[in-house]
């Protein structure tokens, strides 16, 4: 049963699981369903973790369930990330510029151009605020998993960023040939 | 003890704060010395930065409205949730008790205790309280006024009468319209909807919210809907308690009411 202190925790993280669910689904209202009927589902259980860690990872892991389970025939056409990307992740060569990435709308155009598997990681951990430790229990994988994923969905996100023209390219081929070299 | 490449993963750890002390320490060290790795670390903080910015369009579901109660507006999940409390107001002690109702899932709107105002004559109301101010919306002349006592109580609250209108709800009864301000903009509606055929039983006060509407109901010989907006919870229901009150207890003391009433004047949530 959901008791106050329950209540509180919901409070306290609810703008960040709204945040991981429209990463989720991209769509504001969609977000809002689905934190509402993951709370719903929390509110029918018998069991409800105590401790503030557990409980989080708890209800974020029933909106992520709640959203594959309503798009589970299209996850079936997007293999997950580690299947698709089992190569290591590295800094693309052409880097955009700190600002053009402090553009919101560049970046969230980047970020929703992303497959589910990166924005899922991605969100966990820069919009939900979970720790690697706590990804890891969410999603059922060891620590250094969530780390290799979640450096694999940044260098994607950047490649997208610089590769596909979202930004213009910037960094110098000298700056890059020190690095290279 | 930098000269081991620092990997973008480990850099990518680095500016979550996920590595281990030691291992901070040296990729520290390491990104002082080099301006490349210096470079990538202050990418990789606005690439985080941008990504976090983007939880933010969303907005926070409100919690704070939430009761462990759904129902179903018209058909239509209300906003997903919808609020229903059971509030008793203790008129010799002075004590406000707010007690969720139980579970009921969506047979709550059907339930024969809540069915006196059908969701259109909600939406309805909800519509004139949004609209109040304008012209157009002044009501018919001929519609009772609210009940003084009533404007009273909310007075108390600091809340003044401003104008009273009305409204036509789907069964052709027309619903009188009663509207207060107060001093920091706070906006209320009471509405009370005259019998038709056989009077109302009593039912007990529901408050509930729609999207960021507050809504309260109740019978007592007649119906009554107050609906405000951004209004605190707490004021909100003291206010409907005690409306409530005033109309379903016979010989109940309207000045224990207004000393209630007189503690809930906290400022809007808008």
């Amino acid at each position: 049963m959901f008791t106050s202190n329950h209540w509180a925790m919901l409070h306290a993280m609810s703008r960040r699981l709204t945040g991981y669910a429209f990463a989720l689904t991209r769509d504001r209202d969609k977000a809002s369903d689905l934190v509402q009927n993951a709370i719903i589902r929390a509110m029918e259980s018998r069991k409800v973790p105590d401790d503030d860690v557990a409980f989080r990872v708890w209800i974020a892991r029933i909106v992520r369930n709640l959203w594959i389970d309503e798009h589970r025939a299209h996850l079936r056409q997007n293999a997950w990330l580690s299947a698709s990307h089992p190569e290591g992740a590295d800094f693309p060569a052409d880097l955009p510029s700190e600002d053009l990435i402090l553009n919101r709308m560049v970046i969230r155009q980047a970020f929703f151009a992303l497959g589910t598997d990166h924005r899922d990681v991605l969100a966990l951990v820069d919009i939900a605020g979970f720790s690697y430790d706590e990804a890891a229990k969410l999603l059922d994988v060891n620590r250094g998993t969530i780390m290799s994923r979640i450096s694999r969905a940044r260098e994607k996100l950047l490649r997208q960023l610089s590769d596909e023209g979202i930004v213009p390219l910037r960094a110098s081929a000298a700056r890059r040939g020190r690095h290279d070299g | 003890m930098t000269d081991d490449p620092v990997s973008f993963e480990t850099l990518s750890a680095y500016v979550d704060g996920e590595l281990s002390p030691k291992e901070a320490a040296r990729v520290g060290q390491a990104v002082a010395a080099d301006p490349v790795l210096a470079r990538q670390v202050s990418v990789l903080q606005a690439l985080r930065a941008g990504v976090s910015a983007i939880g933010g369009e969303a907005g926070p579901v409100q919690v704070d409205a939430l009761e462990p109660k759904t129902r179903r507006f018209g058909g239509r999940r209300l906003a997903g949730f919808a609020t229903v409390a059971m509030l008793s107001l203790s008129p010799a002690a002075g004590i406000l008790f707010f007690q969720p109702a139980e579970m009921e899932g969506d047979r709550v709107l059907a339930g024969s205790h809540l069915a006196s105002t059908s969701d259109v004559d909600l939406r309805r109301m909800a519509k004139a309280y949004e609209s109040w101010g304008a012209p157009a919306s002044q009501g018919d002349a001929t519609v009772a006024p609210t009940d003084p006592r009533l404007s009273r109580m909310i007075a108390a609250t600091g809340l003044r009468l401003v104008e009273t209108g009305s409204v036509t709800l789907q069964s052709g009864i027309t619903a009188s319209q009663a509207n207060y301000i107060g001093p920091n903009s706070c906006r209320l509606s009471l509405f009370e909807i005259p019998a038709s055929g056989t009077v109302p039983a009593t039912t007990p006060l529901v408050i509930e919210t729609l999207n960021d509407l507050q809504i309260a109901r109740w019978s007592a010989a007649r119906h009554y809907v107050v609906i405000s907006h951004d209004m605190n919870h707490a004021r909100f229901a003291a206010i409907a308690g005690s409306l409530t009150t005033a109309t379903q207890r016979d010989g109940v003391n309207d000045n224990n009411l207004i000393a209630v009433l007189s503690l809930a004047r906290e400022h809007c949530l808008g």
